[in-house]
């Protein structure tokens, strides 16, 4: 293999170099180990892609349903109603942004969503696509053209206009559980405050949030009290701060978050946000770990009483 | 005076509107204060009279509208408001 490809390069007349195609793997990267979550992501998506070649690697003419939910204030006389748009998916990127951005591009310019990284890190273009949220830039197109696909912004939140919604609450919240280190003293070397890598690995899992509002707004218990009860990302990042080793106000953090029903307690642990979270966290698991603190002490206070 | 009483929403309206005439009672000049006094009036009628009464979903969306932009309003470095007529 590796000679062929040495005898092509070589060759300056040879008309076409065809390098290996990323799309023609089984989606075992090495960069990817150690990642299940992403790992899995990229089988569905080669096997989805390939679903729409035929044999001698041409693309057929697949078209696909989608409906999308379109609202127009500036219609204010029209309700609600689920567009469709049929799209060749072999002429379109995998994944739902792609064809977003197909549609917006060639039929209908109207058409309004929020996007930002297109490669789930900056958690713009979170939405509900076949009944779950998660961020477009991260799904893969089903390939079954004998199902529409079915995008809808986030559900009970309020609609701007097609898939945009208003996520005030959502960050007012996030600013509520005051996202910052905290300290009394100035650093011990008059420079950083130093962090051991074992209490680095306690962060795993928790800073990798982006914010998307997939899981708060997958959660019952947000949809039915969104002023009160701030939402799994919210609490996430609360033991974010609480689990961080150079933060100072640990005790008032927790106690600020535990001291009425209507903060953690108010999480019923349907885990709807862990089943959604398009980055594979677990706010359910961090918001048990915190009811766990508030109601159990730590082991080195008892043995001090003793 | 209105002999009926009012429903939530249109109180919130109401609100909003007494809202807007505060904030525009706290800036320095009286030319400010009735241009954003004339501004808000004619947008409140207008819309009073062209929306349904029924139309829930976009009544609250230009409530949340008008909170914004009224939150915008309050802050002591706005000085007034414009609108410009698009036909």
């Amino acid at each position: 293999m590796l000679r062929l490809l040495q005898r092509r390069i070589c060759n300056p007349a040879a008309e076409k170099v065809r390098f290996s195609s990323s799309l023609s793997g089984n989606g075992d990267y090495p960069i990817l180990k150690g990642h299940k979550a992403a790992q899995d992501l990229s089988k569905d998506t080669l096997k989805s892609h390939e679903t729409i070649k035929d044999k001698e690697g041409q693309h057929k003419v697949t078209k696909k349903e989608f409906k999308i939910y379109r609202w127009n204030p500036d219609k204010p006389n029209t309700k609600p109603f689920l567009q469709s748009f049929f799209v060749d998916v072999s002429t379109c990127g995998p994944m739902v942004l792609d064809v977003l951005q197909k549609i917006k591009a060639e039929e209908d310019p109207s058409l309004s969503y929020r996007r930002s990284c297109r490669e789930g890190i900056c958690g713009s273009c979170s939405m509900n696509i076949d009944g779950t949220n998660t961020v477009a830039c991260l799904k893969p197109i089903n390939s079954d053209t004998s199902k529409p696909t079915i995008i809808t912004p986030l559900p009970h939140m309020y609609v701007i206009k097609d898939l945009v919604i208003d996520l005030t609450n959502f960050y007012q919240q996030y600013k509520s559980v005051e996202p910052w280190l905290k300290t009394r003293k100035p650093p011990k070397d008059g420079r950083e405050h130093l962090q051991s890598p074992n209490d680095r690995k306690k962060l795993d899992g928790l800073y990798e949030c982006i914010l998307c509002a997939c899981c708060t707004t997958s959660c019952p218990s947000y949809w039915w009290n969104p002023e009160e009860f701030p939402g799994p990302a919210a609490l996430l990042q609360a033991y974010r701060w609480i689990s961080d080793s150079r933060d100072e106000f640990r005790e008032e953090r927790l106690q600020a978050i535990t001291e009425d029903e209507r903060k953690v307690y108010r999480c019923r642990a349907i885990k709807n946000c862990t089943a959604t979270c398009p980055k594979g966290l677990n706010p359910a698991s961090a918001i048990l770990k915190m009811k766990a603190k508030h109601s159990l002490p730590d082991p080195v206070k008892r043995i001090e009483r003793a | 005076m209105g002999a009926t009483k009012l429903s939530g929403m249109q109180k919130q309206v109401l609100s909003l509107y007494r809202g807007f005439l505060r904030a525009a009672r706290s800036k320095p000049t009286t030319e400010d204060r009735k241009r954003i006094e004339t501004i808000v009036s004619t947008e409140f009628r207008k819309n009073s009279k062209e929306v349904d009464r029924k139309n829930f979903q976009y009544i609250e969306y230009l409530l949340r509208l008008g909170h914004k932009q009224l939150d915008q309003l309050k802050s002591p470095d706005m000085v007034s408001i414009s609108s410009v007529k698009i036909n």
